[in-house]
């Protein structure tokens, strides 16, 4: 079961990552789906808080937001996370079930983030993130991937 | 320097873009850097990662009073540029998060001390293994844990309700910027997430850049701006940078979905989406505007208790009491802020909502706002230095109040990105060489002080040189650090 899970992870992390920016730094989740490069990007968001490694899912956490547009959809879903690890007092290591609605100028997404409690000698901090911006922000397709039409990135940057 | 053909330099260490440089701009753009900095803005940023870029973007606000401003230490943030400082028309411009940023008020607090360095060596290691214990930081460190009626107190009245429950000093207020207490602070616009998320993180330092550093006066440049501040060289001194913790950081998240919304309602055009603004006097600009001084009335208290505790570990390691020990506040400074402030805009009085995003205010002499003790030298100006270099405290002229809105550096500013920083340097040697320099450093991540290596920030020397070389303020006293804490 660790082993599969390991290599779950190996896999989704091909899809995201941490990427460069002067003073905070950025996340970039990719997919087949919207979707997919939505949980991507959380992802991205937990392995820039920690090394997701060192985190067991053993807790859960439902998460719901509602936006305007889809750029704002990832921002607010991001800042959710953070603000639910803070409160919680969690560290996330993956998302689960995620899903987006999408009608009338109004998204919504419904996903379940787990992963346990903030034990700083287990785990292996690395940031604490604020919030996600609206800097360098990005959810759409472009050109690439396996699919003709594209592969879906979701993109921001975070304070830290 | 060529690729702007609108950069003009007006004077030392000031430069200028004109408002031909991008469609939009409503004003100029005015950068205060020596040649080299500037060179590097010009000519090493990317595009994408653009302090010119930013900055020219600041310009093209609603409202804008005056040009948009960069000062020596920019570097590109999102929204404004990290160092970025702009006025707004209160009648009708706008308020906006991004000149202001998630950590309100994120600022640093000066105490003095009578001890002198040989005599904090001593104890050194004791002190920082108390400071360690006595004030929290990192991710997910908890301290005070109040009630919800005594959160919002402290939304409201910030360092004062600190001060009148025990931490600190009366006189500690008089020497903090607003008096630790912002007027007009609304806890009814601080969404019940952001109050959730404050409650139990009062008195603690977070982690990123915050640090509690020991510094010893070195090179006293100005003895009677120092003689004001109760400074002299050999003493110890400590420095406290932190900000308003979760709850700011709420804030500003939650203000950024509600500001998004306020473009498009007033039909604001914004060459970023990370300058989502209203205006000023609208019903979300004033919301913006209750909620962020409740944010920043709580880094006041935040700053406040934090210093009630360092003046505890000192008096539990020394064997007597802050009060002889002679631990009296040098001054409480913000430098990411948004503040409605009376300045003198083309020969009349206007009230402006001043943003400071990594730029500190520096009040010159003759200010109202400033204590009996500061209002003819100016309020002193504290820089913080990136950890194992110096900090420094500056004096700001009458003519920082002409250029910048009375606005000065915060820092040296970084010159190399986290990621970057983290692949060069290594957490654990780093504090094996800073000890051996005589600089004691604990911190809570490797990775985290990895980020902070003094190499991954410009020379905060060079950054309070240009502060000189363009009149906006002199170095009064050099800070060198022995000990520091990082979150």
């Amino acid at each position: 079961m660790a082993r599969k899970a390991r290599e779950k992870r190996k896999q989704q992390r091909s899809s995201y990552e941490v990427f460069e920016h002067p003073a905070d730094a950025g996340v970039r989740g990719r997919g087949r789906s919207l979707e997919e490069a939505l949980a991507n990007a959380a992802r991205a968001l937990f392995a820039l808080a920690a090394d997701v490694d060192t985190i067991r899912p053993r807790q859960s956490v439902r998460i719901h937001i509602v936006s305007s547009d889809l750029a704002a959809l990832l921002v607010g879903f991001l800042n959710e996370l953070v603000a639910q690890m803070d409160l919680e007092g969690l560290l996330f290591c993956d998302v689960e079930d995620l899903q987006v609605r999408a009608a009338s100028g109004r998204c919504s997404l419904d996903a379940v983030a787990v992963g346990e409690e903030i034990c700083p000698g287990k785990h292996r901090i690395r940031a604490e993130p604020k919030a996600a911006t609206y800097s360098q922000l990005l959810v759409g397709r472009i050109p690439g991937g396996r699919d003709a039409g594209g592969v879906w990135v979701a993109q921001c940057i975070v304070d830290i | 320097m060529d690729k702007i053909p609108e950069l003009e330099k007006v004077g030392e260490c000031v430069w200028e873009i004109g408002p031909g440089y991008k469609q939009g701009m409503r004003t100029r753009a005015r950068l205060f850097m020596d040649e080299d900095l500037l060179r590097e803005v010009v000519e090493k940023e990317s595009k994408s990662w653009s302090t010119i870029e930013q900055l020219t973007n600041v310009a093209c606000l609603q409202g804008i009073a005056g040009p948009a401003i960069a000062m020596a230490d920019a570097h590109p943030g999102y929204g404004f540029p990290i160092g970025g400082v702009a006025a707004f028309q209160a009648e009708d411009g706008v308020i906006t998060m991004g000149g202001v940023g998630f950590d309100s008020n994120c600022g640093v607090r000066a105490l003095a001390t009578s001890l002198d360095e040989s005599e904090v060596r001593i104890g050194l290691s004791d002190l920082m293994d108390a400071l360690f214990k006595r004030v929290p930081a990192g991710l997910g460190a908890r301290s005070l844990q109040l009630t919800e009626a005594q959160e919002e107190e402290v939304l409201v009245r910030g360092a004062r309700w600190a001060v009148e429950n025990g931490y600190g000093w009366d006189e500690d207020l008089r020497r903090t910027e607003d008096e630790g207490c912002l007027e007009g602070a609304d806890p009814d616009r601080v969404g019940e997430t952001a109050k959730k998320r404050g409650m139990g993180q009062f008195g603690t330092l977070g982690s990123g850049n915050h640090y509690l550093e020991v510094q010893v006066v070195g090179r006293v440049l100005d003895e009677e701006f120092a003689k004001a501040l109760g400074l002299e060289s050999g003493r110890v001194v400590v420095s406290i940078h932190c900000g308003s913790r979760a709850l700011g950081h709420q804030v500003g998240a939650d203000y950024l979905k509600v500001l998004d919304g306020a473009v498009k309602r007033y039909g604001i055009r914004i060459p970023d989406r990370e300058l989502v603004c209203a205006p000023f006097y609208s019903e979300e600009g004033q919301a913006y505007f209750g909620a962020l001084n409740c944010a920043m009335n709580v880094a006041y208290a935040n700053r406040q208790i934090i210093a009630h505790r360092v003046r505890e570990c000192f008096s539990e390691v020394f064997r007597a009491s802050p009060e002889d020990l002679g631990m009296h506040q040098v001054w409480d400074v913000g430098h990411n802020t948004g503040k409605l402030e009376e300045h003198l805009a083309d020969g009349h009085t206007r009230k402006l909502v001043v943003h400071r995003k990594g730029a500190t205010r520096a009040f010159g002499p003759g200010r109202v706002e400033l204590p009996p003790e500061y209002r003819e030298s100016g309020q002193p100006v504290l820089v913080g230095g990136s950890m194992g270099t110096s900090s420094f405290v500056l004096r700001p002229t009458a003519r920082a109040m002409e250029l910048s809105w009375g606005s000065a550096v915060h820092g040296a500013g970084r010159s190399m990105s986290r990621n970057k920083a983290k692949r060069r340097f290594w957490g654990e040697r780093l504090v094996s060489e800073l000890s051996k320099q005589g600089i004691l450093v604990k911190g809570h991540s490797m990775s985290g002080i990895a980020e902070e290596a003094p190499g991954a920030y410009k020379d905060v020397a060079r950054t309070v040189r240009v502060m000189e070389c363009a009149g906006l303020a002199t170095r009064a006293v050099e800070l060198r650090p022995i000990g520091n804490i990082k979150g």
